[in-house]
């Protein structure tokens, strides 16, 4: 290649970046074209009847992302996996294993903004009568598409996932909502909510994940099945994040729960770090 | 509910019409006759994702299905290629299936699997960037121990030479099956084709860079895989929904709409690139329309077919003038802004190549396009693109006359390391854009950009204008002073299918 230069055209140069007055001056043309933008028909002639579907809003998804989300989550390093399984037009019955009083402040905020602002945590004995009381589902859960409960009750003693109430089933067949196994990991061992406050700015805060597994129909088997299938969905998810996904495919199947009491209580109030991972890669070296 | 496109006339009653101009969006009036090309609306074709990916796997074509030939002891690669299309908001369908592919393989008993990113020149992915695309359960399965990775096309010991000048990732080479995993984009890239060019040495790609569809060399490499190719169809959303109005026809917009085009433009003229960007550039809720796998020819037929009910809008006849904006997203600007090369690759290479066959322009017709051609680059994602502006195209704009400064960018230090360690863009990806860009407009007599900074445009040899009344007046020497207008009313894209008019 000719190691020689274009010569461009002497009128041919570049403009330079406009002043703030400059920038601030478009509003009034802008306006103007606001105005001339509104079309009184389509171009067929009609009328536009339907109001398109507003999107979500962008104000509120910061609002949960940076302020809500971590006043929840205060005092935990909170690690949320799935929520994109989760379609916010369905109705859903989340359920999950029960480890703290904090629980249900932890699910909701690793829920995406629609769903953790549409979400209603029923305790056992409001499950209870909305799964036997035929009229009391659409009383107690009117307005709320998304329901969250704990499959296993009370908060464990021990950490293990105890069984799962077949009300849960029963309330989603009522409801006609698919199930969410939602499995919650490492907050058996976080302090009390009371003194979750003070203490949120000493030391690391624990690691706590909460994983979504896809959404299961409501359908089929009896009650007690169903409920049995939630609960071993929720385990595997525990699974998952104690070693890795593919591990949890391939590998041994997960050990049993120790039977001494105080074995499984330790196990519970280990830290409840991801498997997998041989060194996090840093972006500083 | 779907909708197909359609052509719009305008007339002296019809108000402005948006138009994209990179990281802009305006409002412009149209001359009268001028034919606006609509795209099809298809958001309400979306399918259960999860299920369409299930039926896909299991019901292949031209080929057996993926679960009856995946076996123990069995080297798999899952390959992930058409990263240009973006990762969608919530889960991407490209998760879905390798999630899909690892259970068939986990109950087949395969355990030496490999999953491998096929970004070619393109900047290889952060460990975040993994994540939003393939899902913590893959990225932490698998990214520790190396079987998750990106290629690399300056890496010597990972390529192998399988033919004569065709030199590919040794993984590739030696594996027993390779299951592809893409999103169908609008360049209808055979799969088995996008995944050679994007798994090979740089000294390949470029050789491929110019071979037509049917080069033996090209079909005796994709002949030689143990390959199915798993590919979706993803519907038009291209913004996010928080601005999916962008996307609708202008009149569905309601007030609340216009008031927030009315604040996007005054926080384009107030703000920095970055906040822009973070707003246009935020993932769109894509969803999925269908799913298939199979042989690579078997898919890339399949894909056409599908792309082609989708994207194609008939129209009469060639325009004399050919009207297009430019995308806040191309497939080479991730988390960047649009320089001055990848607008006019968007407006040539992109709009005015997105046919059936015919143009939608006549040969000594001109293309007038909206950007500001701001001499702005990237210098974290594109870093050779600021010296091929400066220093390449000062000296000439011929592509031919460039094989002596590519092979220089090709072996440049900085450039390479940038690619390798810091996840840019490899050193000669501006001189791909120019030779794609430069074939796209052949046959165009003028390229005149509206609002366009001069100097730019007169760089790359194009014309600029203040107004499209002046660009249609410096074109009328060209076209006449009543030439058939045609404007391409894009995001989302759309293919023009010419019929005799």
């Amino acid at each position: 290649m000719a190691e020689q230069q274009r010569t461009p055209a002497a009128w041919a140069t570049s403009p330079s970046r406009p002043s703030l007055a400059r920038r601030l001056s478009g509003a009034g043309s802008d306006l103007a074209l606001v105005r001339r933008a509104r079309w009184s028909r389509d171009p067929e002639g009609r009328r536009v009847l339907t109001r398109p579907r507003r999107g979500p809003s962008v104000l509120r998804e910061w609002r949960h992302t940076h302020l809500t989300r971590p006043l929840m989550a205060v005092g935990t390093d909170l690690h949320v996996v799935g929520a994109g399984h989760l379609d916010p037009e369905r109705a859903l019955v989340l359920v999950a294993n029960h480890q703290h009083l904090r629980d249900a402040d932890l699910v909701r905020a690793a829920l995406p903004e629609p769903l953790a602002r549409a979400t209603l945590v029923l305790g056992p004995r409001a499950l209870h009568a909305a799964a036997r009381m035929p009229r009391l589902p659409a009383a107690v859960t009117v307005g709320s598409r998304v329901l969250l409960v704990f499959g296993d009750g009370a908060p464990s003693l021990d950490g293990t996932v105890g069984p799962f109430d077949p009300a849960v089933v029963q309330l989603a067949r009522r409801r006609r909502a698919d199930l969410v196994p939602v499995a919650v990991r490492g907050t058996f061992a976080l302090p009390s909510p009371r003194r979750t406050v003070g203490g949120a700015l000493e030391g690391t805060p624990p690691r706590v994940s909460v994983r979504f597994a896809a959404p299961v129909a409501a359908t089929g088997g009896t009650d007690a099945e169903l409920a049995e299938r939630l609960r071993q969905a929720v385990v595997d998810l525990l699974d998952e994040d104690a070693r890795t996904w593919w591990e949890g495919l391939v590998g041994a199947p997960p050990q049993p729960a120790p039977a001494a009491t105080w074995r499984r209580i330790w196990a519970a109030t280990a830290p409840a770090a991801a498997g997998g991972r041989g060194g996090e890669r840093r972006i500083w070296r | 509910m779907a909708r197909p496109g359609f052509v719009l006339t305008v007339d002296d009653r019809t108000p402005p019409l948006l138009v994209a101009e990179g990281g802009g969006l305006r409002l412009q009036t149209f001359p009268r006759g001028t034919e606006v090309v609509y795209p099809s609306d298809t958001s309400g074709r979306r399918v259960d994702a999860d299920a369409a990916v299930a039926a896909a796997l299991a019901d292949a074509l031209d080929t057996d299905p993926l679960a009856g030939r995946l076996a123990p002891g069995q080297r798999l690669t899952i390959t992930v290629t058409g990263l240009a299309e973006p990762v969608a908001r919530g889960m991407d369908v490209r998760q879905r299936v390798v999630e899909q592919v690892l259970e068939l393989a986990a109950s087949a008993g395969v355990d030496d699997v490999v999953v491998l990113v096929a970004n070619g020149i393109g900047p290889r992915p952060t460990d975040q960037q993994l994540h939003e695309l393939l899902g913590e359960r893959v990225v932490r399965s698998f990214l520790v121990e190396g079987r998750l990775r990106s290629h690399d096309v300056h890496d010597r010991d990972q390529l192998v030479e399988v033919a004569p000048g065709v030199e590919l990732n040794a993984r590739l080479a030696e594996s027993d099956l390779v299951v592809d995993v893409s999103v169908a984009a609008r360049d209808r890239v055979d799969p088995g084709r996008a995944l050679v060019q994007n798994l090979s040495s740089l000294d390949t790609q470029r050789r491929f860079r110019d071979a037509a569809d049917d080069d033996p060399r090209v079909l005796a490499a994709v002949a030689a895989l143990p390959l199915v190719c798993v590919r979706a169809v993803l519907d038009q959303v291209a913004h996010p929904p928080a601005l999916e109005f962008l996307g609708r026809r202008e009149w569905e917009w309601t007030l609340r709409d216009r008031a927030t085009w009315f604040g996007l433009r005054r926080l384009a003229a107030l703000t920095p690139d970055q906040t822009r960007r973070s707003l246009l550039q935020a993932p769109a809720d894509r969803g999925v329309v269908a799913v298939a796998s199979g042989t690579a020819a078997a898919v890339a037929g399949w894909t056409a077919e599908r792309l082609g009910e989708q994207e194609t809008v008939p129209v009469d006849g060639q325009a004399d003038v050919l009207v297009t904006g430019v995308p806040h997203r191309t497939p080479w600007n991730p988390d960047a802004a649009i320089d001055p090369l990848l607008a006019a690759w968007s407006a040539l290479a992109g709009a005015l190549g997105a046919t059936t066959g015919t143009r939608a322009v006549r040969d000594g017709g001109v293309v007038i396009a909206f950007h500001p051609l701001r001499p702005a680059f990237s210098g974290r994602v594109h870093p050779s693109s600021a010296d091929f502006f400066a220093d390449v195209l000062s000296q000439t704009t011929d592509p031919a006359e460039m094989a002596g400064a590519e092979q220089r960018f090709a072996d440049d230090d900085w450039y390479q390391n940038l690619y390798r360690h810091q996840h840019a863009h490899a050193g000669v990806l501006p001189f791909q854009l120019w030779a794609e860009l430069t074939a796209a407009r052949q046959g165009v007599e003028q390229v005149i950009w509206v609002g366009a900074d001069r100097s730019a445009a007169e760089r790359m040899g194009f014309r600029a204008a203040t107004t499209l009344a002046d660009a249609l007046e410096i074109a009328a020497d060209t076209v006449g002073r009543s030439p058939r207008i045609r404007y391409l009313h894009t995001p989302p894209g759309l293919v023009t299918d010419v019929r005799a008019g």
